[in-house]
């Protein structure tokens, strides 16, 4: 067996994770079998120089009961039909529910070290037992303890660093889809329309200008210290805004007033004719 | 009523109200097509169809063509099958209810789309829905998720080979009866509820999203323009096509009148409507689909000039 990285030396991995990873392992959880305690299941993403990102999973059969067993055939198949449908990302850990680290998840660890060619494998834990009020989500990484180069006294978890990443379109789908908490009685939400979507956007900023108008009234007044960062950074800000001639920005405004008008205009005037079309078409028949 | 009657009753009833999408198939469908951009591939969703509203509660995408030369269509097939078989042991629907596939500007009014669709409504379940998910829109900052599924006049239209255009011309089919839309709703467990409201405080760039603050996307007003002018050119091809046709028949039928006035013989109806056949009719399903696509375009400009000018209006409020 390989040896694992030492526990003394400062770890430089950092993970992050992607929300639909989460979604997926509770969504795993929530489909487990009956008297099952916890699921796990195989995380798939890449190292980027000692960054971690875990793009995708999927849920592994085990059980516990009395002594562990893990569908190693399962995981490989499952790994075959992602590879082929997403060949860029290879296996990089494996995730559990539950808030602790017990004796079956040295095991498990073990298991998929093998199954990565003695790569230490990334472990995820999501709490769905929500104990302290939180998902914790966290990271971990083994270290092997021993004293002499050849023997194992145990297995040591660190924590690593854990991120939740997100892309652009990613994040539009989260808002959407954060709607149903807000509902009452878990009704499902229909999507946002566009203008919706607006308000919301437009009350944030709202808001977050109130709380930096009050941070820097408060500032002013003396009854908090500033902190020169802020300070640099609203300056950055101010000074990112471009100057506008008032004349000038009633003339673009105007202008891409007139431009959207006039598609209107045309757009419309296909749609009638469209509509004509299918009159006469109608007629002849 | 017992539990099994009501399946048949509601696989039966091809009345379909509402699709329930979880919102880990919207993040999975949102994942899977950047990864893949710019090829658009397409994925299959999984679900339960309850009543007169479907559920789909999960998805996974096809392997995308092009990184596998020697693939054909039976590996895809055993692929899904056995992709299909391996969830059900982890307790997810191994259901089919449709498909999804990403899209540009909503371009996707096609024969292919359509052949697609209706071989998963015929084989599979009449409430099957092809899902369309558009990358462009969505990165402005707002979620872009349309659902679909074929008309059944167009299925029962569709069904019987050759699908002609005497039989198209019968149906009297309007362009809005091919597609019919679908309203969609989500839904997230409880747990994915918790998980969202630990995102809401965790970090702020999370659920705020300024992109959509953008004043006026010229390039994206000027894709869709774009867009329609293809559509309305390849209309006026398809009518040149017909037009052509047309003249053809015309120039067969003077000549025939012509010898038989030259034979001095009665012309006669029948034979003369048997000897026309015109060579490859233009279909009309063409023209059909294109006044569709166009049709589209349209609602998009609409939706999108409307919102557009409301930005300009509310900017010019705030320069007072």
């Amino acid at each position: 067996m390989q040896k694992e990285s030492s526990i003394f030396l400062p770890s430089q991995v950092s993970v992050k994770v992607h929300p639909v990873v989460i979604f997926n392992i509770l969504d795993h959880y929530i489909r487990r079998n009956d008297n099952q305690d916890r699921v796990i299941g195989t995380l798939l993403g890449f190292n980027n120089d000692g960054v971690i990102e875990i793009r995708n999973c999927f849920p592994v059969v085990h059980s516990e009961s009395e002594q562990i067993a893990v569908e190693m055939e399962y995981q490989r198949k499952m790994l075959d039909l992602h590879l082929k449908s997403s060949p860029r990302e290879p296996i990089i850990g494996w995730y559990a529910t539950g808030n602790d680290i017990n004796e079956n998840s040295v095991h498990i660890n073990n298991y998929y070290r093998e199954e990565m060619g003695n790569i230490t494998p990334i472990h995820l834990t999501v709490d769905t037992g929500l104990f302290n009020d939180t998902m914790g989500i966290h990271a971990y990484q083994a270290h092997n303890l021993s004293l002499t180069p050849d023997s194992s006294l145990g297995s040591y978890f660190s924590k690593l660093p854990l991120e939740i990443l997100s892309f652009e379109a990613e994040n539009a789908g989260l808002e959407s889809i954060a709607q149903t908490k807000y509902s009452e009685n878990q009704q499902p939400t229909s999507l946002l329309s566009e203008l919706e979507s607006l308000k919301t956007s437009l009350t944030k900023l709202d808001d977050m200008l109130d709380q930096i108008t009050s941070y820097i009234d408060a500032v002013e007044k003396g009854t908090i210290q500033g902190d020169p960062h802020l300070g640099r950074f609203l300056a950055k800000t101010i000074q990112a805004l471009p100057k506008a001639n008032a004349q000038v920005m009633d003339k673009v405004i105007n202008n891409s007033v007139k431009d959207l008008l006039m598609i209107v205009y045309l757009s419309s005037l296909t749609r009638s004719q469209l509509a004509v079309a299918e009159k006469v078409r109608q007629s002849l028949n | 009523m017992n539990i099994e009657e009501q399946i048949i009753q509601d696989y039966s009833n091809p009345k379909l109200d509402v699709v329930q999408i979880d919102g880990l198939v919207v993040l999975k469908i949102i994942k899977q097509c950047k990864e893949y951009l710019p090829d658009l591939v397409p994925g299959q969703l999984l679900g339960l169809d309850i009543g007169t509203s479907l559920e789909v509660s999960n998805c996974f995408p096809f392997p995308n063509p092009r990184d596998q030369e020697d693939e054909n269509s039976e590996s895809i097939a055993e692929y899904q099958l056995e992709m299909m078989r391996y969830l059900r042991d982890v307790n997810i629907d191994s259901n089919t209810v449709g498909w999804y596939t990403p899209t540009y500007l909503n371009s996707f009014f096609n024969e292919s789309v359509i052949e697609t669709q209706y071989n998963y409504q015929a084989t599979i379940n009449q409430k099957c829905v092809v899902i369309v998910y558009d990358p462009i829109k969505t990165s402005q900052g707002t979620l872009s998720l349309k659902c679909y599924r074929l008309t059944q006049s167009f299925m029962e239209l569709f069904k019987e080979h050759p699908f002609s255009r005497e039989r198209l011309d019968q149906a009297n089919l309007h362009f809005n009866d091919i597609f019919e839309q679908i309203p969609i709703k989500i839904h997230n467990s409880q747990l994915i509820n918790a998980l969202l409201y630990e995102f809401d405080g965790a970090s702020d760039n999370l659920s705020t999203n300024f992109d959509r603050l953008n004043i006026s996307n010229t390039i994206y007003l000027e894709k869709v323009v774009e867009g329609m002018t293809e559509c309305l050119e390849s209309l006026n091809q398809e009518l040149n096509k017909v037009y052509t046709t047309q003249r053809h028949i015309q120039t067969q039928k003077n000549n025939y009148i012509q010898q038989k006035t030259l034979e001095g013989k009665k012309v006669d109806e029948e034979e003369l409507a048997s000897m026309i056949k015109p060579a490859n009719p233009p279909s009309k399903l063409t023209s059909l689909l294109l006044t569709n696509q166009i049709n589209n375009y349209c609602d998009q400009i609409h939706s999108f000039s409307g919102n557009s000018l409301t930005k300009l209006s509310l900017l010019k409020e705030l320069k007072k």
